[in-house]
Order: C-alpha cells, then sequence, then structure tokens
C-alpha cells in the first residue's frame, strides 16, 4: 500500500469515528445533558474533512473508480448537513431531515473507510501495454 | 397491461417465491422494511428538535415496527439463509433491545443519553448490512439445497 493510500484509509478511519463522536454529541444535546455548541462546533469542523482533505487525498491515492464516486458522495452529503440544520426557522420540516442525512453520511464514510482497505491496487496504466506487445524475455537471457 | 399478462406476472411472481422460499422473500422485504421504518423514526426525532412536534411519536413508532426484529430472527432460522446473515439478524434484535433501554438508563447516568444516538446508528448500519445480504443470497442462490 503506496503512502497516500495508507494516509488515505487512516483520514477515512478517522473521519468514521469523528461521525460516531458527532452523533453521540448530538445525543448529549437531545437529552439536554450538554448545549448544542459543542455539537455545532465540532460539525463545522467535521463538515469540511470530506472537501478539503478526503477528497483531494483521494484523487493522488490511486483508488477505484467506484472509492472516488463515494467520496464525492460523502462529500456532498456532508456539505448539506449544515445547511439542513440552517432551514430550521423556515422549514422545520426540511430541517428535520438533518439527522436522516446524517444516516447517509455515516453510511458513505463506512463504506469509504472499508474501500480504502479493500480496493485492488490499480495497475500502472503501461504494464499491460508493455506486457502485450514486448513479450518478457525468456528467463535463460536474463543476468 | 391487459388481464392475461397480469395473470401471467402473478403466476411468475408465485412460482419464483415458491423456488426461492416465502420465509427467505419475507425476510429481505422485512429487513428493507425495517431500514425504511428506522430512516422515518430518525425524521421523528428531527421533528421533534426542529418542529417541536411531540416527542411520544418517535416513542410510539419505535413499538410500531419493533416487532419486525424478533420476527427477522425467526425468518433467518430457514433454508438456504447464511450463518452469517443469522447472526447479524440476531444481532440487530440484540441492539434494537438495547436502543428501547438506554433512554430510561440517562437518569442513572447521563451519558446513555449520547449513546442512544450512537446505538441508532449501529441499528441502521446492521439492519442496512443484513438486509443487502439477505437480498444478495436470493439472488446468489435462489433454489437452496434441501
Amino acid at each position: 500500500m503506496s503512502g497516500e493510500r495508507r494516509a488515505f484509509a487512516v483520514l477515512a478511519w478517522v473521519f468514521l469515528g469523528g461521525v460516531i463522536l458527532q452523533v453521540f454529541l448530538a445525543g448529549l444535546g437531545a437529552f439536554k445533558v450538554t448545549d448544542w455548541t459543542t455539537h455545532a462546533g465540532f460539525g463545522w469542523l467535521l463538515g469540511s474533512v470530506p472537501l478539503f482533505v478526503l477528497l483531494p487525498v483521494s484523487l493522488v491515492a490511486g483508488l477505484s473508480t467506484r472509492t472516488r464516486w463515494l467520496t464525492l458522495a460523502l462529500v456532498v452529503a456532508a456539505a448539506i448537513q449544515p445547511e439542513l440544520a440552517r432551514a430550521r426557522t423556515d422549514s422545520p420540516v426540511i430541517a428535520a431531515l438533518h439527522p436522516v442525512n446524517a444516516m447517509l453520511v455515516f453510511w458513505l464514510a463506512w463504506l469509504v473507510a472499508r474501500a480504502s482497505l479493500r480496493d485492488p491496487s490499480r495497475p500502472a496504466t503501461t504494464a499491460p501495454v508493455t506486457s502485450r506487445t514486448q513479450p518478457a524475455p525468456p528467463s535463460d537471457s536474463t543476468p | 397491461m391487459t388481464p392475461g399478462r397480469g395473470g401471467a406476472d402473478h403466476r411468475s411472481v408465485a412460482l419464483a417465491v415458491r423456488e426461492v422460499g416465502l420465509a427467505r422473500v419475507l425476510l429481505a422485504v422485512g429487513a428493507w422494511l425495517f431500514v425504511v421504518c428506522v430512516l422515518i423514526q430518525i425524521f421523528l426525532v428531527g421533528l421533534d428538535i426542529f418542529a417541536k412536534v411531540d416527542a411520544s411519536f418517535h416513542r410510539d413508532f419505535a413499538y410500531t415496527f419493533g416487532w419486525l426484529a424478533p420476527a427477522l430472527v425467526l425468518l433467518s432460522r430457514t433454508r438456504g439463509v447464511s450463518r452469517r446473515t443469522q447472526s447479524l439478524a440476531l444481532v440487530l434484535l440484540l441492539l434494537f433491545a438495547i436502543q428501547t433501554v438506554l433512554p430510561s438508563l440517562r437518569q442513572y447516568l447521563p451519558v446513555f443519553g449520547g449513546l442512544h444516538t450512537v446505538n441508532a446508528l449501529a441499528v441502521f448500519g446492521v439492519g442496512a448490512t443484513l438486509a443487502r445480504r439477505a437480498t444478495a443470497e436470493i439472488r446468489e442462490n435462489p433454489a437452496p439445497a434441501p
């Protein structure tokens, strides 16, 4: 596994852990154990991770197309999340989708984290062409 | 659709269900229904928080669809269902049981309130995995060995 791939895997799993922590903070807010400021503050930090960290790393880590699309979907779902909460004054019913979208963020984060470990290594683009056009030299010719 | 064509469709569906086994079809359908109910349940929490809708809707709805969890365990104990899928159904029942108890436990330790939402993630994740696996097993192995 290359350094970029390893970095992506670590970041993806850390982000998933962050989502679980964020949901825990929401539970503390909902049951009035703490106020909502911790959840809101951590949400702004966490929400920027897919766009500014995961997506750029996914582009250089040599991941499969499926994993890169999943990461992009995660970016979109995470970007929508604070906007849904912000809609609470104008349209509370739309804002009620905030926890539903949290499930989507969790599910996508889980799929991305799992794919970061399972993704097959992308073959070098020149290797198959070379092997097809130029057969490997016989073993006795190698030093 | 003509009546004759519709009749043929019904026969083909009935034949497919007989081949796959009614219990396995009900397991997959029930698991997906459970996932949808979990999402509705979470939407009801959102309505409680953001639209000040009575929290009793959220509480009562849990008892409305909660019977699905033990039903899925029973349905998973049929021929053609893998051991792993059976375990998932059992884990789902366990998580759901914990979920119903966690809110009342917060009077002893407030942190249990936070765990109620985290456990909801687990209920959703295990439910969705069970639904996907049950569906995939029907696709991969439509007629289980006798």
